[in-house]
């Protein structure tokens, strides 16, 4: 675990910085909360956390095919949501069209 | 009658009718939590295969890119030809297929990567609604 404040007493900057980005942060984390689409949201945390965020967005996305591809993927008929616990399987099928 | 009375049981369903052998049905979708909430309009006259538009919200094309996996018109192509039959009950194939391109499709607006599989074709081989496909 990194110790943040280890040259806090040498370097005051790097407090200031860290409260900043802390600042930041909870903003980010709010409009995070209060924003709809999972394009705003990885964009809005992005700003906070990087690249990190994305490879996790792109990681959670191939999950949901993952489990398409082997039949756990499931389908609520109340809502539309995609998870492990709808009412309906997804069932297996594969995109097509132009792009 | 046997979609029509499916698809209507659906408890997303906003609206259905049925006319001159026409299913026309709107649904309301929200792929995940963090989703946006989608409006989705489903018409379908056997033996063609049905065809599913997104309504609202308007979709975003992030640097004029092309809408991944669409017919022209924008509508959702959800399968390979001949995947889909009429025999199979569309609330339980196009319907969820029809949220999990919403997911993808999310994604692919934030990152511009396409992850929920699929084949690539040219314009040509699909540009009209043909029995079955």
């Amino acid at each position: 675990v990194r110790n943040f404040a280890d040259k806090w007493a040498e370097k005051p900057e790097l407090a200031t910085a860290f409260y900043e980005w802390l600042d930041r942060l909870e903003e980010d984390l709010l409009t995070a909360r209060e924003t709809e689409g999972i394009d705003r949201t990885v964009v809005a945390l992005s700003e906070s956390f990087g690249e990190p965020i994305r490879k996790a967005a792109a990681a959670i996305a191939d999950g949901y095919r993952f489990e398409r591809e082997r039949g756990t993927l499931r389908f609520s008929t109340a809502s539309g949501a995609l998870s492990l616990a709808g009412e309906l399987p997804v069932r297996q099928h594969g995109f097509y069209g132009q792009n | 009658m046997q979609q029509f009375l499916a698809l209507k049981a659906l408890p997303l369903t906003s609206s259905a009718t049925i006319k001159c052998g026409q299913i026309r049905w709107v649904g309301h979708f929200r792929p995940t939590p963090l989703s946006r909430t989608y409006v989705l309009r489903l018409t379908y006259r056997k033996p063609l295969s049905p065809e599913i538009v997104v309504v609202s919200p308007e979709l975003k094309r992030p640097g004029g890119a092309p809408l991944p996996h669409v017919y022209p018109g924008d509508r959702l192509c959800l399968c390979y030809p001949r995947e889909w039959k009429s025999s199979q009950m569309i609330a339980q194939t196009i319907v969820p297929w029809a949220s999990e391109w919403l997911l993808h499709y999310e994604f692919w607006v934030a990152s511009g990567e396409w992850h929920g599989g699929g084949h690539e074709v040219p314009v040509a081989v699909h540009s009209s609604a043909r029995p079955d496909e």
